[in-house]
């Protein structure tokens, strides 16, 4: 078939990020609902605070404290996005905001109440802080216009600034579609139906197992597939005894560079059935599928390999077998 | 300085959504056309070196894939940037510069279409303290960039609509173009904006496809380059300049990146960006068109995006390595004598590499 297989996947990481000194500090101050700026070279200040002067690369100085209100110097409009968590839901901006007494300019969202007329250039804005401050840059909503001129003195004092901030959530989530291409497909098709698909190299004759569409080491397309039996002889192997979120197999356990009968690559997979010391290059092994139901366009239809020799073999553990 | 040029540039049609080839199975008939071309085999190659990241993939190492594609059995000598392969022709350029071997296939790969929001994909190249926390939409710096350039009173948005209309007419010549067509200026200034002041037609089309470019020094180029017909295009100089990450710390209606490296490309050519005949630049939005002209100086009369340029098609990590292949292909055969190629990487042309390319008499 000329087509490829194409399926969803998530790839997401609950990354946990070290902050620098100066940005734990900067952080702090947020989480107080504060907002410093950093001294940089003979008269500059910085906010948001870097650890280093961007023109320099100098260590910056001494923090500051600076007024949570600012004047926008450019922006973009934009649409809340569908299935984001926005924290603003009619259309906003993307903005540089230049804090009162800071050099630079400050990235963050304006909200004009879904206007983009009341965008305009020197636009006033002091920040709305989020409910519950956590030390992120999160902890400011976004910056808004005030509704009058602040009476100096009377704006939110905020807490006491503690200790830095000293790491920040960074989680990372992208949904993917993966495609298999036309070559893969041909063997991950054969899965759902227990069959073991091998493709031959015209040039090298070299016999894939899991084939692509050409030669990796020839370039030529390969011949069409051909149905081998899955047994095969273990190349060499591993066992793993650590455990890790996501495992399928209690550890102890063996996984295994298996050469199929027939082709010259070798197959990673797990060998169960089998005393972990027991396994030894050369073992001759043999498929165990997933039940009929369970049966899908991958190698996950194949459980796992055992010893060919009957007598080799012990029980898997029920659990094992369960979560195999 | 040895004579280093291109002699052979190929790529795959820029496509919204490939969902039927892998990576490797996209690559391979492009470089075979590229080596085929010249009339080389696999072992003359002394060199790969590709461009492709793991955020457009979805996967680790996804860029390992891609050497399925050149028959790295028996081992060869490769390498890989984590970014725009124009940067892997700079390495194979100083490479080859080196006298470590004399051909290098340079590759890129580019599928912008496996994430399901670019969105979700865009932030991942940003300050993660306080940048990428915020999740900006993916246009978000460059309509700000837009707002700020067309603040300065130099450009407006219609200047942008006609860089718009003058690129996607031109594509309609370029077989691999993924957008192309002839549009009233009017029109396309009736569309909604995306990130104000760009409209969806303002910002290139993500879309998948592969590039390739072969590059060799001295005689052996001249030789190679006469098997397909051609002339090399000589690279005369290659430099590469990276502005400050946090955005609201640089001036974003200056690239003082651009301005330093086109002088520095300037002193190693011998001629400058103002002496070239056609400019095949990285413009993922329209306004950095005028942007980009501006701080390189480029003439009035110099041609730029010839091909359609970004706008009518952007692999992601492919585009840039276009650019340089255009802009070669058109010394190659004769069109032009000098060519500048540019390429970009990071939000609001925060780092950029301009590379100037020249035909000798043949």
């Amino acid at each position: 078939m000329d087509t490829s297989l194409a399926a969803p996947y998530t790839t997401a990481f609950g990354f946990e990020r070290t902050v620098g000194p100066q940005i734990g500090a900067f952080l702090a101050g947020l989480r107080a609902r504060r907002l410093l700026g950093v001294r940089v070279g003979e008269d500059r200040v910085l906010c948001p605070v870097a650890e280093f002067d961007p023109v320099t690369s100098a260590a910056t100085g001494d923090l500051v404290e600076l007024e949570p209100s600012g004047t926008v110097t450019a922006w973009t409009w934009v649409d809340p996005r569908e299935g984001w968590d926005e924290p603003i839901d009619s259309p906003y901006a993307w903005a540089l905001i230049r804090i009162d007494g800071a050099d630079n300019t400050f990235f963050h969202r304006v909200d004009t109440g879904g206007d983009p007329a009341r965008m305009t250039p020197g636009l006033r804005v002091r920040v709305r802080w989020a409910a519950d401050p956590v030390g992120s840059i999160e902890d400011i909503v976004c910056f808004e216009p005030p509704a009058e001129p602040p009476v100096p003195g009377a704006t939110d004092p905020g807490a006491e600034i503690g200790e830095p901030v000293a790491t920040i959530e960074a989680p990372f989530h992208v949904d993917y579609t993966y495609v298999a291409g036309v070559g893969r497909s041909v063997y991950l098709r054969g899965m759902a139906e227990r069959r073991f698909l091998a493709r031959r190299c015209p040039g090298c004759h070299q016999v894939y197992f899991p084939a692509p569409d050409h030669c990796a080491r020839c370039l030529q397309v390969l011949d069409a597939p051909f149905e081998i039996s899955g047994t095969g002889t273990i190349s060499t192997f591993c066992i793993v005894n650590l455990p890790f979120p996501g495992q399928l197999v209690d550890p102890p356990y063996v996984v295994a560079y298996i050469n199929l009968d027939g082709t010259g690559n070798k197959l990673q997979h797990r060998v169960l059935e089998v005393a972990p010391d027991a396994v030894a290059v050369g073992m001759q092994v043999e498929p165990v599928w997933a039940p009929e139901t369970d049966l899908e366009p991958s190698l996950a239809s194949v459980r796992y390999f055992r010893p060919v020799d009957p007598t080799l073999r012990v029980p898997v553990a029920d659990q094992e077998a369960r979560d195999a | 300085m040895r004579d280093i040029g291109v002699v052979a540039f190929a790529q795959s049609g820029c496509r919204a959504a490939n969902r039927r080839d892998d990576m490797a199975d996209i690559l391979a008939p492009v470089i075979a056309e590229a080596v085929t071309s010249v009339g080389i085999e696999r072992g003359d190659i002394d060199f790969y070196c590709s461009g492709s990241h793991d955020f457009h993939e979805g996967r680790t190492f996804a860029y390992i894939e891609s050497l399925d594609a050149v028959g790295a059995w028996p081992p060869i000598s490769e390498s890989h940037v984590e970014m725009d392969a124009a940067w892997a022709a700079n390495e194979a350029w100083s490479w080859l510069q080196l006298g470590e071997g004399d051909i290098a296939l340079v590759y890129g790969i580019g599928r912008g279409s496996l994430a399901s929001d670019p969105d979700q994909v865009s932030h991942t190249q940003l300050d993660p303290y306080y940048l990428a926390p915020l999740h900006p939409h993916r246009h978000a710096f460059a309509g700000l960039q837009a707002h700020a350039l067309l603040a300065t009173g130099t450009v407006t948005e219609r200047d942008l609509a006609e860089v718009v209309a003058r690129s996607l007419s031109a594509a309609v010549e370029n077989p691999h173009a993924q957008r192309s067509g002839v549009h009233a200026v009017d029109d396309l200034l009736a569309q909604p904006y995306v990130a104000s002041p760009l409209r969806e037609h303002d910002t290139a089309p993500l879309g998948d496809a592969a590039a390739v470019l072969i590059l060799a020094a001295g005689d052996r180029a001249r030789d190679l380059a006469a098997n397909a017909g051609r002339r090399p295009a000589w690279i005369r100089a290659m430099d590469h300049r990276m502005a400050t990450h946090y955005p609201g710390a640089r001036d974003l209606t200056r690239l003082e990146t651009v301005e330093i490296a086109a002088r520095r490309a300037t002193r190693m050519a011998g001629f400058s960006p103002a002496e070239i005949d056609v400019a095949e630049l990285h413009t993922e939005y329209s306004y950095a068109e005028p942007m980009l002209a501006a701080a390189l100086g480029l003439a009035p009369a110099t041609t730029i995006n010839p091909s359609g340029g970004p706008l009518a098609g952007n692999p992601t990590t492919a585009t840039g390595l276009i650019r340089l292949g255009e802009a070669a292909a058109r010394i190659c055969d004769d069109t032009v004598d000098r060519a500048l190629a540019h390429a970009t990487s990071g939000p609001a042309l925060q780092h950029n590499l301009i590379s100037l390319l020249e035909g000798e008499r043949r």
